[in-house]
């Protein structure tokens, strides 16, 4: 029996119900910069988790608390139930990490890269050679396993990353921004690879920008701004997330022309947003000035006809927009 | 053509270097060394026969010794820098041109020198007043030094140049280095050679030693240390000696070479990926077949690419053979009597001295290569500790000294009595205990200031090692007693002991960074 399978046999596998990754109170400072306060949240065995935030919001700060690149400061947090910082060597076992820049050993082919990886974690040659044709595979790159990973496209080395952080089959990924940078199509085909990956049962965290993409993709979402946590929770429910303001969508029978400046003169209204692709209107009320009865009554006298109404569903942009202040940080 | 663009470079160099507090305290520091190295020999001066002369002369080897390795570093890198960083090209966008950009990386490191140079020359002349030396010498010995450095900024920046890595910039720039230092003597001996054997005349000697003479006469060795240099009793040549107006015309002719051949040499950016080197050449690449990565990956990654793996070690193993067999066969022709002692001490001196040079080269690019590519990161996340990885990395590099280990112990076997000799000196004797004792602090050194800085760990540790040993050599009047070895041993052992301490936090901090 080699390292790898006496770490097997004694790693227990994921149980159902318990979170995959558990933060309580965790703060972090870089040299008495605040970059990360009372940061809680769960993270749901076998879900993918979108991880968003603005630049400097400290996403990456936490991908590399959870990863056991940084020892927690104050408060704590557990992977799979384990202590990463009372055991850190079986933490590291059980997850792969994926850094936002592009290090590899771009000198080595990319079969040469696999099959290091694969041996640095213990692997028998037989494990490593399975293992490899299974990430190959998967990420679609075995007609180009003998090729030297500093010609491969950034598509291409995006997926060789990935093939690396999953040869010793992690139960968790952590994905720092893994579609930057790539074009629409690889960026599909990731997100492809991605739910193939959630199917086979893994926990996958991942961070991004592109937050239209993070709402197909993603369970569960946690925001985070300036070191605070501001939402985590499912997708659906950020996107119910009560705003500061009350929302309804209109939806006329004909487009609004002039009635929009109108719509927009109400006592009461605080914003209106004409929604892309369709004549509809999203209209935010003071609730003490105006409800959505008067607003509805407001808008049959200025003459419009009325084909739908209810309260509005935020777009996840918009969601951000509300949950994250302004400015760089 | 020299417009304010040209200058704009130096103009930002030079500010941002007046405001580093570094810069001024290393200037300080160094002319508190002076002033300590004078010091000493004031106090211990009944030791010394001209003690000016001697105190000067170990500032001027201190001084040869640091050019020399500003030489290989900090010259060679002024222009490969910007090509790995891949800021060259918007340097060249900004309108700024290859004089600007050269004068711009090159002159605020040889203002650096200078005037470290110049900013010991006031103390110096004290040197005048505990006798054997004068002003002349004084002043014809920093304009040696001076112009010397002008000669290597002028290499280096046409090295730095022609050549896209640094590495390799630093490689190139230790060969010439080499071969003006060593050639000439060779070249010698090889003449004299050809002359026995009636090979060629004399007339023809008489032009190569003037050829070589002119060679020689270009660095310092000569014009300082020879025995009709700066340095030597009742020295009245020109201030402007030889050896200076060599120096600035040869550092004027390569920077002018640089000007030429930048626009052509910098034209197309390359993306600077690390090297498979002698792999690509001979080596077949990793594939789901017979040849497959080693059980210790990490020994196998770095074998290979750090050392070249079995090819680049089967290539220093001919290369020993080769050179060791032809001295071998010199040494058969000198001499008469105790000929397989002689090969062996020979073997065993120069794979000592192999293994010795050797060592730091590697030590030095052990982990820079993992954090310049940003890799450390990935082998942390592994499941072991950092000490694992520092231990299979080492156990990476050590197969590439089999070669110089083979040759070594075929001197030894060669010539028993004079492997037990050294080793006796080297174990049994406090010298050499010491200079144990140093060249490990030299590596740990090496290795926590690779950690450190981007380039020129290796120079860098030296100088470490090598400065506060003058001082202490020159303390204790060339002769150190017994018990005053034992500072710098145990100096050295505890200084090692919390580098080994420093280097693996520092590991750990900058995977996460």
């Amino acid at each position: 029996m080699n390292d790898r399978e006496m770490a097997d046999a004694q790693s227990s596998p994921p149980a159902a119900g318990q979170p995959a990754i558990e933060l309580s109170g965790v703060a972090h400072y870089f040299r008495g910069f605040k970059a990360l306060v009372d940061v809680t949240f769960q993270v749901p065995l076998q879900s993918l988790h979108g991880f968003v935030g603005p630049n400097g919001a400290g996403k990456t700060t936490v991908l590399k608390l959870i990863c056991t690149l940084l020892k927690p400061q104050i408060g704590t947090l557990k992977v799979f139930d384990l202590d990463v910082r009372n055991e850190l060597t079986e933490v590291r076992r059980r997850l792969g990490f994926m850094p936002d820049h592009f290090s590899m050993y771009r000198q080595m082919t990319v079969y040469e890269y696999l099959d290091f990886f694969a041996a640095a974690y213990g692997l028998s040659l037989e494990q490593r050679t399975r293992v490899i044709e299974d990430t190959l595979e998967l990420t679609d790159m075995g007609a180009r396993r003998g090729d030297l990973i500093n010609g491969l496209s950034r598509g291409m080395q995006q997926r060789v990353g990935l093939a690396r952080v999953l040869v010793n089959d992690p139960d968790l990924l952590l994905l720092d921004e893994p579609a930057s940078g790539l074009d629409p199509r690889a960026r599909i085909e990731l997100m492809e690879i991605l739910r193939a990956l959630r199917s086979m049962g893994k926990t996958i965290v991942i961070s991004s920008h592109i937050l239209t993409e993070l709402a197909e993709l993603c369970d569960s979402v946690t925001i985070i701004d300036r070191g605070h946590v501001k939402y985590c929770g499912s997708m659906e429910g950020l996107l119910d997330h009560e705003a500061d303001f009350p929302t309804f969508r209109i939806t006329p029978t004909e487009p609004l022309n002039g009635q929009l400046d109108q719509l927009g003169g109400l006592p009461g209204v605080v914003g209106l947003e004409p929604v892309e692709g369709s004549h509809d209107v999203r209209i935010a009320l003071d609730p003490a000035v105006l409800d959505s009865n008067g607003l509805l009554r407001a808008a049959m006298d200025l003459g419009i006809t009325i084909a739908k109404f209810g309260p509005a569903q935020r777009h996840l942009n918009q969601a951000f927009m509300d949950l994250t202040e302004k400015g760089v940080r | 053509m020299l417009g304010r663009q040209t200058f704009a470079l130096v103009e930002r160099s030079l500010r941002v270097d007046t405001r580093l507090k570094r810069t001024h305290f290393v200037r300080l520091a160094f002319a508190g060394l002076i002033l300590l190295l004078l010091a000493q020999v004031q106090i211990g001066i009944n030791n010394y026969s001209s003690p000016g002369r001697d105190v000067f002369r170990n500032i001027c080897w201190l001084n040869f010794f640091l050019l020399n390795l500003a030489g290989l570093s900090f010259f060679s890198t002024a222009i490969t820098e910007e090509k790995e960083e891949m800021t060259l090209g918007l340097l060249r966008m900004a309108g700024i041109g290859p004089l600007g950009v050269l004068l711009g990386k090159v002159s605020p490191r040889l203002l650096s020198a200078v005037l470290l140079l110049s900013v010991q020359l006031p103390f110096t002349f004290l040197a005048i007043t505990l006798g054997g030396v004068n002003t002349h010498q004084i002043m014809a010995a920093y304009v040696a030094l001076l112009t010397f450095a002008v000669m290597l900024a002028g290499l280096g920046s046409f090295i730095s140049t022609i050549c896209e890595r640094s590495n390799v910039a630093v490689s190139i720039m230790t060969g010439i280095l080499a071969a003006l230092y060593v050639g000439p003597l060779l070249a010698h001996k090889a003449v004299d050679a050809l002359i026995r054997k009636k090979w060629i005349v004399h007339e023809t000697r008489k032009s190569i030693e003037t050829m070589l003479a002119c060679i020689e006469g270009t660095t310092p060795w000569d014009s300082l240390f020879s025995n009709r240099g700066v340095l030597s009793t009742n020295f009245n040549g020109p201030l402007l000696g030889y050896q200076a107006i060599a120096g600035l015309i040869v550092g004027a002719a390569f920077f002018g070479l640089a000007w030429a051949v930048f626009d052509a040499c910098t034209r197309n950016e390359i993306r600077v990926a690390p090297a498979r080197g002698l792999m690509a050449l001979f080596s077949k690449r990793v594939t789901a077949g017979g040849n497959r990565v080693w059980n210790n990956a990490l020994a196998w990654k770095d074998f290979n690419f750090l050392t070249g793996g079995t090819i680049a070690a089967s290539i220093k193993f001919v290369s020993y053979i080769i050179l060791m067999g032809s001295m071998a066969v010199l040494i058969a022709r000198e001499l008469r009597s105790d000929l397989m002692d002689s090969i062996g001490g020979t073997l065993i001196l120069s794979m000592l001295t192999a293994l010795l040079v050797e060592v730091p080269i590697y030590l030095s690019r052990m982990f820079r290569e993992e954090l310049r590519w940003q890799t450390w990161a990935d082998l942390v996340l592994l499941p072991q500790s950092i000490g694992w990885l520092i231990r299979n990395k080492l156990l990476g590099i050590l197969p590439t000294f089999i070669p110089a280990a083979l040759v070594f112990l075929f001197g030894a076997i060669l010539s028993p009595g004079f492997l037990q000799d050294t080793l006796r000196k080297a174990i049994l004797e406090a010298q050499g205990l010491y200079l144990i004792s140093q060249y490990i602090l030299g590596l740990h050194l090496i290795v926590l200031l690779s950690l450190s800085v981007k380039w020129g760990a290796l120079p860098f540790g030296l100088a470490l090692v090598v400065v506060p040993n003058v001082i202490f050599i020159v303390a204790c009047s060339m002769r150190p007693t017994l018990w005053q070895y034992a500072i710098p041993i145990s100096a050295a052992v505890v200084i090692c002991c919390v580098s080994q301490k420093l280097i693996v936090e520092k590991l750990r901090s900058l995977a996460s960074t």
